[in-house]
């Protein structure tokens, strides 16, 4: 595991570590020894930056879940509606 | 059909580190393929590093392409690997079935496929929001809507409940295919919420931190004010009771009346005994 991801990894784990003074966080990043780009990013809790240091995407999609099915909607309904009085055409047709 | 093909989808919970479960993450490490959708990139690379084969679900989501088509590819390529007989883990971020359309769908396919399929629960942003705004949703009751969802249906607010609209970034898209949303859309929501609230009631823009470098965003406004807050695919609107719960008088004097008669019947069986 790259030592930023396990630093963070360790933050995320340990409340000791989540809640370490300014001064206890500087000195931790220090010591971590990574590159100045990912050091900087850490110290300025800069997540964009670090996460382009890391090689991770630029951009990340979250929506999981839509307002509406998609048999669902104006138009759907509509269309089912249709489909419901045709389907009732026939049954009286026959 | 290869019988042997499973199907998890686990939660990784919001913050990196900090919620995933022993039995999620035992079933990333154990899975023989996993797919992942979280919402911060190191929260990904966090994941890479547990499991030497994470494929990312990021690639179906694309600008201008149906989000409907996206979940359903990410349905078929985990059902793929499943019909393939692979051990197959969804990671995804927060709780795998709270607002969160394929997880459902792909164990309902494996199901009906005949492949064992299920969820293991994740720490929410819904959780988060508890917990960093300090709202319990037992006190005054806690409605909650997918923001579209929300102006393409009518519903019956309480305003003596929170209130919480999720995916506010989006809010209005009736295409399901754009990642934003423009700041109109969001006056005809203000002017939807107004029926409820009075414009000068104050909402909060909630978003949870998903790096423990990092806090929750956590912003108050004027409900009046929502088009001209910057919002994001993540950003969530709370708002709080506007008005006091009323108490319904009926019935509260129809519990009194079947109390009385449960309390007399009592009475009465205890006289004959």
């Amino acid at each position: 595991m790259s030592t930023v991801i396990q630093f963070l990894e360790s933050m995320g784990k340990n409340a000791a570590l989540g809640d370490m003074t300014q001064e206890q966080y500087i000195a931790a990043v220090k010591a971590l020894g990574v590159d100045d780009v990912a050091k900087h990013a850490l110290l300025n809790r800069d997540p964009a930056t670090l996460g382009n240091s890391l090689g991770g995407r630029t951009k990340m999609m979250m929506m999981l879940v839509p307002a509406e099915d998609d048999d669902q909607g104006e138009g759907k309904d509509k269309e089912k509606d249709n489909d419901d009085d045709q389907k009732k055409e026939e049954i009286s047709i026959n | 059909m290869n019988n042997s093909g499973s199907l998890v989808c686990v939660g990784t919970g919001m913050m990196l580190g900090a919620h995933i479960s022993p039995r999620s993450r035992s079933h990333i490490e154990q899975a023989d393929v996993v797919f992942a959708v979280v919402s911060d990139p190191i929260v990904e690379l966090w994941l890479q590093e547990m499991h030497k084969d994470v494929r990312s679900l990021q690639p179906f989501y694309s600008e201008g392409k149906s989000r409907h088509d996206t979940y359903r590819e990410m349905v078929e390529a985990m059902m793929t690997e499943v019909r393939a007989g692979k051990r197959v883990c969804g990671a995804f971020y927060g709780h795998p079935g709270v607002f969160a359309r394929a997880p459902h769908a792909v164990i309902e396919q494996a199901r009906t496929e005949g492949f064992p399929a299920h969820m293991e629960p994740g720490i929410s942003a819904e959780d988060c929001l508890y917990a960093d705004l300090g709202i319990d949703p037992g006190r005054f009751g806690c409605q909650h809507y997918e923001a579209s969802q929300f102006m393409f249906y009518r519903r019956h607010i309480d305003a003596s409940a929170y209130l919480v609209l999720w995916q506010i970034g989006l809010a209005g898209d009736r295409s399901f295919r754009r990642y934003a949303t423009d700041p109109a859309y969001l006056e005809l929501l203000v002017g939807l919420l107004a029926e409820n609230y009075p414009l000068d009631h104050e909402v909060t823009l909630y978003e949870a931190a998903t790096l423990p470098i990092s806090t929750p965003r956590m912003q108050k406004l004027a409900l009046k004010d929502l088009p001209s807050a910057e919002l994001y695919l993540q950003s969530t609107l709370v708002l709080p009771p506007c008005r006091p719960m009323l108490r319904d008088q009926t019935m509260l004097a129809r519990i009194e009346e079947l109390e009385r008669v449960l309390n007399s019947t009592s009475t009465a069986t205890h006289h004959q005994q």
